[in-house]
């Protein structure tokens, strides 16, 4: 079976893998007209690369274009070095500056925001005028107790009656007040002791 | 070893090993030199202001090639050269006929000829001729370069060179 012009092409442009490569070089080598097909193609593949431009066209270019990059590129670039790299920031590096401070100053902002005294929702704040009676309050204020008595100790009230004016005589229940001589016999005692 | 294309010194050494066959890319696929010279001063340009490091020479090579293709077929299509070319192409085969069974071509064109046959080949066929006869590349750079399969890249030779026999053969 004789060699496509694809099979002939790809073993021309020494692309053809083994075994298919051996296996074409086999068959050029006893069928005349895959031969003759396979020479007309690497024939016209010579024409083809004897047609590229040549060195003596590209040279004075080359030599040209170098100049100018020289006189342009190159020496601008060494300007924004002398400049400093920090203005020569890429975008990226931008974008990625400005997502980290707006993380932190969320952050920021949403952990401290919750220990100061105004507590008004921020979506309220966005999307409506802000109203009395929109405004909840997260933490409300306790009134201040009324005092009773009970916050207050005996010798506290009595001492307020007898600023007042009023004569206070407490009595226990049950126990008996000490006459004087009785006083008198206990100091004796402690005085032995 | 690493080359970033800001370097200085490795740009030049890249420019006076790649230039040229930029060049060929760029003069094949426009066919006007001043229009290459321009193109390949684009690349580099790109080439050094994008601050890009490769791993390795082809690497750059493969870079640089591609902007230039880019740049060249924008060109072309820029100018509507495409459509006339294969216009005229189309004129030539027509006065050309090949004749079926002749084992023997004779292709017998000037180099302006053959040079305006290449750059009158449809764009995905001149792609792969340009790459692979005038920058030297394989089929496999040549897949990576224009992004498609190796076999793809057969086929597209094996068309590219029929259409180019049939535009410069005549009749002996």
């Amino acid at each position: 079976m004789c060699l496509d012009d694809q099979i002939l092409n790809t073993y021309i442009d020494g692309e053809l893998s083994e075994p298919w490569r051996s296996g074409a070089e086999e068959h050029l080598s006893h069928c005349k007209a895959c031969a003759d097909r396979a020479e007309a193609i690497s024939h016209l593949r010579n024409v083809v690369r004897r047609a590229a431009v040549t060195a003596e066209e590209i040279s004075p270019r080359k030599d040209r274009v170098l100049a100018i990059l020289e006189k342009n590129t190159l020496s601008r670039q060494k300007k924004q070095t002398r400049l400093g790299r920090i203005v020569n920031m890429k975008m990226g590096h931008l974008v990625g500056m400005a997502a980290a401070y707006t993380v932190v100053f969320v952050g920021a902002w949403s952990l401290f925001a919750g220990h100061g005294e105004k507590n008004i929702p921020i979506a309220a704040a966005q999307n409506a005028p802000i109203e009395i009676s929109n405004i909840t309050p997260v933490r409300s204020v306790q009134p201040e107790r009324q005092k009773t008595l009970d916050d207050f100790s005996l010798e506290q009230i009595l001492q307020y009656l007898d600023a007042k004016g009023y004569n206070v005589d407490l009595t226990l229940k049950g126990i008996q007040p000490i006459p004087a001589s009785g006083i008198e016999e206990i100091e004796e005692i402690e005085s032995d002791i | 070893m690493e080359l970033r294309s800001a370097d200085e010194a490795v740009f030049r050494r890249v420019y006076d090993e790649l230039f040229s066959v930029m060049y060929k890319v760029a003069y094949h696929v426009t066919l006007n030199a001043d229009i290459a010279e321009d193109i390949c001063q684009d690349a580099f340009v790109r080439f050094y202001d994008k601050d890009i490091t490769f791993p390795s020479m082809d690497e750059a090579k493969f870079w640089l090639i591609r902007v230039v293709k880019n740049l060249s077929i924008n060109h072309v299509k820029k100018k509507s050269r495409e459509a006339a070319s294969v216009e005229k192409m189309k004129k030539a085969q027509a006065s050309n006929p090949f004749r079926d069974g002749e084992s023997q071509l004779l292709i017998n064109e000037s180099q302006d000829a053959v040079r305006r046959a290449v750059a009158a080949l449809p764009e995905i066929y001149r792609n792969v001729i340009v790459l692979r006869e005038y920058a030297d590349l394989d089929y496999k750079a040549i897949g990576r370069i224009l992004d498609i399969s190796e076999s793809n890249v057969k086929v597209r030779v094996h068309r590219a060179r029929k259409e180019l026999e049939a535009s410069l053969m005549r009749e002996v």
